[in-house]
């Protein structure tokens, strides 16, 4: 048996004794970052205390217990954004303003991604790192993952992209020697990490938008919130996060001929129902922004971890997408291509499973009426109780990942979704994630 | 951290750093510079202390005025300093092409660097008025403005553009360099203190390219705090280099064997692999991708870290450095150290040489104090030397109570006294000088009679003379052969001499520009008495005859007229000695100027009749030798006297301290020749001048030693 443990309180004391620091083994900034545009992104119609105002916000709104968490791992991911993307820290007001003003359901009431995505970070990090389980067939987590990109069939995208980005390193590229390892391993975590530390971008990407109007007459592409998928395939189209849409094929395999058609629809119903695809846009489109490009100290391998990473926070997300409207009729996934496998396409699978393990230290919301008036109340952000999440491997295969939830009234509604979501995500056969190629023949999901 | 993409690399660049402010890395990186370019490199310093000392102030001290260039733009020696931080805000923030350096003056934005000298390209993220106006020559209230955000000190993004920028000088400066096929090329980086802003870069790139090129200096005091600070700082360079060096083996060995890459070897293994080039002038990372049979000094360098780092201790109490009080190092350091390796070294003797003192309480005394300190010293020759240069201070001294103190007097009264005086003078400093002539100070001796010798005075100004007289139709000398001094004084000379300072304010009174009426008495004897000494003593010199007309009043006439508009015009309110010297000695005429003041000379009409073969330049260069003689002329006995300290200056301590003087001559200019200092406050200056310049002596000692270290030699 092989099990990892998550919480909140283990990455604070990891953080203490020197672990989890964020990878930088690719000398970020991932682009070469342009001076004038960054100035200008910077500078153009922002008031230079944003930032000030929006963490103190968060402190008055959600008081200082549960700021005390928040605040420093944004504060390290911010310090982590200024190389990796670059862009993060003048979206990030905008981020945290969205996270603690919108109204998703009564249950949840708010956002929080200003905890939940460096908490997914920590899990990538945990998940690849020698703390990681230790999958059936002894191998470790992370040399599953390079070990499918290196001679997986299902990742040849990935290899022609390198390719055809000028990188030719027979070494690396090839077979499964030493040197390619370590490229490979210091390569995926670091995707990884990028991936999960933004992969909630999307939420309100019109700030994309507002960020594109601050570039006037820069000549950076435009993109528009109202875009329709045909003009977004139009911009994007070309790029990395398309082949997933297209069933990770590479670019010299025959498709139909009403495949374009069908990639539209998905794109229409994506930009509408999901934040993912909006969230890679978003990610691509800022880093677009402040790049020079073509630049000749471009690195190949830093274009892929750009690339894969938005293919990564558009998929984390896709799982709707995967099963369509029709699902709970037949029981079986409208665009089956869509299927995350870590044989295709591993560093989405690692993000999406680590998004479906952060569950802890979330918080919620508690009502209090004032004075007794029925009419107005007082929030009160809190945990939600959730101490942490087990990743329980056995030798037979069967993964448990358990959720401590210390608080009854959440521990029940934790529960009651998840069925659902484990048919959704690890069911046999149609699951949206399958770890079958890591050797897990079945997932159970249990709270307690 | 990402490195600056190279793609010329000098062969040698130097990162001087410190934890600790104020403990003398700009002085450290200029020394160093100077060493290096005695050495042949061309030489470039790049201040990158960019909230501390400004390098490009520094080249305005005496001491380095010869040696450094402040590189400006290439189109004029006027324009202010190349400022760092205004490249990097003006030019590479707003996606601007950096200015070229040019070795030749020209047209455009390239900047001039002179490969001759150290060049200097200051930084200072805070810009003041005061700084601009003094460029221009103003004096303007302080006000100061941030040129560039904190951010470019704390922000990733900010200091990896910063370093960008450096690379690219660097690379700049290696183009221009190349001018000189035969000169190798140093950089030297002037950094922070501490370990913020651009010095992770710095670091990452210098041991990018190894140790061969990269090396990294160490200024440290003897604070505990700063030791142990820069002890950590040497442990974490060491650790980055050998980590680089192994992984570099291990990325080598990789291809033929199954190796295991630690963590921290990742990213700089993944920069192996994926930054390969086929031209090794391209390849950033060349040093690392050499097999070990190719690169043999690669293991040495990285057990050896001396070859690369090297550590001084500034700002040490005499008494540590001379060892009377013991400096104990071992509770500071912990177990090893290879900072305490490079300090101590084979023990003791060799921390000491690492020292440089800087007594500040000392600079602050006089100079009596320290020639009493000089008479106890051991040295017999010195005992001899310096009692002869007292036997000619007390000379020199009888000599002026015969007359007066101040040269003054004599010039205005007895112009005969005036000759004996300033021919006693000569005597005086003549014998102190063949006293130290014969300890062997013959390049000193020889500096004093070519540029400060108040017998100089005369014989300088008659040259000019004659020939300005040879130009016109006025009498010119006519030279005598004869060794006798005493029989041959120009008579009709002397009659004229006489009446000249009377003749010249009566003509001069009649300038008909408005405001000279105004000019005290006091300044226009002072100017007129000048004025008529110096002629007497030229055109009655003893070799010399010539047959004195009106016209020669008019032309010494002439140049009093000029010279009290000018002092108009300059608005001095007060005359004093000294502000009379001082106006002087800096006193000069335009060609057209000139022209203009001669036709508005009513009085000068018949010397202008008869000058009309003069030249605007003829009569500039007249004017000019007018003036400058005027002003040693008015205090040579107080000149005199500065000489024999100076003399006895250079003199003080050890002997060899005589390699010191070309500090000093800075000061002697001052104080002799431009009048800046006067001799009051001479002593002082001349104090402080010396322990500064024994300071730098300290510096290039040590800094020798490092260079040899590390193996660079011309």
């Amino acid at each position: 048996m092989s099990t990892v443990r998550f919480s909140l309180s283990d990455y604070q004391s990891g953080i203490s004794a020197g672990m989890y620091a964020p990878p930088e083994a690719l000398c970020p900034p991932y682009y070469e970052v342009d001076p004038v545009l960054y100035r200008k992104l910077g500078t153009a119609g922002r008031r230079g205390d944003d930032l000030r105002r929006a963490m103190e916000e968060l402190r008055k709104r959600t008081g200082p217990e549960y700021f005390d968490n928040a605040y420093p791992l944004q504060a390290r991911t911010l310090d982590y954004s200024a190389r990796s993307f670059p862009a993060y820290r003048f979206i990030l007001p905008e981020v945290m303003t969205e996270d603690w003003l919108a109204i998703v359901d009564w249950g949840k009431f708010h956002r929080d991604h200003v905890l939940h995505q460096p908490l997914c970070g920590y899990i990538v990090l945990k998940l690849l790192g020698p703390d990681g389980p230790v999958l059936p067939c002894g191998k470790t987590l992370l040399d599953v993952c390079v070990d499918r990109i290196l001679s997986s069939d299902g990742t040849a995208y990935v290899r022609e992209f390198l390719s055809k980005s000028g990188f030719q390193d027979s070494r690396i590229l090839g077979a499964q020697n030493p040197t390619a390892l370590g490229v490979w391993r210091a390569f995926f975590r670091e995707a990884a990490y990028v991936a999960a530390v933004f992969h909630d971008l999307g939420y309100p990407w019109h700030y994309a938008e507002r960020m594109h109007a601050n570039l006037d007459g820069m000549n950076a592409p435009a993109i528009k919130q109202n875009r329709s998928a045909s003009q977004v395939l139009e911009l994007f189209g070309h790029r990395l996060v398309f082949h997933a849409l297209q069933g990770y094929q590479t670019q010299d395999s025959p498709c139909p001929s009403t495949w374009r058609e069908r990639v539209t629809r998905i794109v229409d119903r994506a930009l509408a129902k999901t934040h993912g695809l909006p969230g890679a846009l978003g990610f691509l489109h800022l880093n677009d922004c402040v790049r020079r490009y073509p630049h000749p100290a471009q690195l190949p391998l830093k274009l892929l971890c750009v690339e894969w990473a938005a293919v990564a926070i558009m998929m984390h997300d896709m799982v709707d997408i995967y099963w369509g409207d029709k699902a709970n009729d037949t029981g079986v996934p409208e665009n089956p291509f869509l299927r995350l496998s870590f044989d295709k396409d591993p560093l989405s699978a690692i993000v999406t499973l680590a998004d479906v393990i952060q569950e802890f230290s979330r918080p919620a919301v508690t009502y209090a009426a004032v004075d007794g008036q029925r009419e107005e109340v007082i929030l009160k952000y809190k945990s939600n109780g959730c101490l942490s999440t087990a990743f329980e491997l056995d030798s037979s295969g069967e993964l448990t990942l358990r959720y401590e939830i210390r608080n009854s009234e959440m521990r029940a509604l934790k529960r009651s979704r998840l069925a659902d979501e484990r048919r959704k995500y690890f069911c046999d056969n149609y699951g949206y994630l399958n770890m079958s190629e890591l050797g897990i023949s079945s997932v159970r999901m249990s709270v307690s | 951290m990402s490195k600056p993409h190279s793609q010329k690399t000098p062969d040698l660049i130097v990162n001087v750093e410190s934890r600790k402010g104020g403990v003398g890395k700009t002085t450290a990186a200029l020394c160093l510079g100077r060493l290096l370019r005695r050495k042949g490199y061309a030489v470039l310093v790049l201040d990158l202390d960019i909230t501390g000392t400004n390098a490009a102030y520094i080249a305005r001290s005496p001491f380095w005025i010869n040696e450094l260039h402040v590189v400006r733009e290439a189109v004029g020696d006027d324009t202010p300093p190349i400022n760092l931080i205004r490249l990097f805000d003006q030019r590479l923030m707003a996606g601007k092409a950096i200015p070229e350096f040019s070795t030749k003056r020209m047209p455009g934005e390239a900047m001039f660097v002179d490969l001759a000298k150290v060049n200097v390209l200051g930084s200072q993220i805070y810009t003041t008025t005061t700084n601009d106006a003094h460029n221009r020559g103003e004096t303007q209230n302080k006000t100061a403005t941030c040129i560039e955000r904190p951010g470019i000190l704390f922000d990733d993004l900010h200091t990896l553009w910063l370093a960008e920028l450096v690379s690219r000088l660097t690379n700049n400066f290696v183009r221009a360099a190349s001018s000189d096929q035969n000169a190798k090329v140093a950089v030297i980086m002037d950094n922070s203190p501490g370990f913020v802003g651009i010095a992770p870069a710095t670091n990452d790139w210098l041991t990018d390219l190894g140790p061969q090129a990269g090396k990294f200096l160490i200024v440290t005091s003897l604070d505990v705090q700063d030791l142990r600070a820069c002890d950590r700082a040497v442990s974490a360079l060491h650790g980055l280099y050998t980590s680089k060096w192994r992984t570099s083996r291990v990325f080598i060995e990789a291809g033929s064997r199954d190796v295991s890459i630690a963590k921290d070897q990742e990213s700089f293994f993944l920069r192996l692999a994926t930054t390969a080039s086929d031209s090794p002038a391209d390849d950033p990372l060349f040093f690392y991708r050499q097999h070990e049979v190719h690169n043999p000094e690669g293991q040495l360098f990285a057990e050896h870290p001396s070859k690369y780092v090297a550590a001084i201790v500034n700002r040490v109490p005499r008494a540590v450095k001379t060892g009377r009080l013991a400096y104990d190092l071992r509770p500071i350091f912990d177990g090893e150290s290879i900072f305490r390796e490079l300090l101590v070294g084979n023990g003791e003797k060799d921390w000491r040489k690492r020292m440089i003192c800087y007594d500040e309480y000392i600079e602050n005394q006089f100079l009596l104090e320290s020639l009493q300190r000089n008479r106890r010293h051991s040295d017999r020759r010195l005992h001899r030397l310096i009692d002869s240069l007292d036997m000619a201070e007390r000379e020199l001294q009888s000599t002026a109570l015969e007359g007066a103190d101040n040269a003054l007097s004599l010039l205005e009264t007895d112009h005969e006294r005036l000759r004996t005086q300033l021919s006693r003078v000569n005597e005086v400093i003549s014998s102190a000088c063949r006293a130290v002539d014969d300890a062997g100070f013959g390049h000193l001796v020889r500096l004093i009679h070519d540029e400060w010798f108040p017998g100089s005075v005369v014989p300088d100004f008659q040259s000019v003379l004659s020939r300005f007289l040879s130009d016109t139709d006025l009498p010119t000398f006519e030279p005598i052969s004869s060794n006798s001094d005493t029989d041959l004084v120009n008579q009709e000379a002397r009659e004229f001499a006489k009446n000249l300072k009377k003749r010249v304010l009566v003509e001069s009174r009649q300038i008909d520009m408005p405001g000279t009426e105004i000019v005290d008495e006091k300044t226009r004897d002072l100017l007129a008495g000048a004025l008529s000494g110096l002629a007497c003593l030229a055109l009655t010199s003893p070799s010399s005859r010539t047959n004195i007309r009106p016209q020669v009043t008019s032309a010494f006439a002439a140049v009093l007229s000029v010279e009290l508009m000018h002092w108009v015009e300059a608005g001095v309110e007060r005359s004093s000695p000294l502000g009379v010297q001082q106006f002087l000695s800096q006193e000069s005429v335009s060609t057209t100027e000139l022209r203009r003041r001669l036709e508005s000379f009513q009085h000068l009409r018949s010397f202008r009749l008869y000058a009309r073969e003069i030249t605007d330049a003829d009569f500039g260069r007249f004017y000019k030798a007018c003036t400058r003689a005027q002003a040693r002329l008015i205090d040579f006995a107080a000149d005199a006297r500065f000489l024999l300290q100076l003399l006895s200056f250079t003199l003080e301590g050890e002997l060899e301290k005589g390699a010191l003087f070309p500090f000093l001559s800075g000061i002697a200019d001052d104080v002799i020749l431009h009048k800046r200092v006067s001799h009051e406050e001479a002593p002082a200056k001349m104090s402080k001048t010396l322990r500064t310049a024994e300071y730098f002596r300290d510096f290039d000692i040590i800094l020798k030693k490092v260079l040899a270290d590390w193996g660079v030699d011309a």
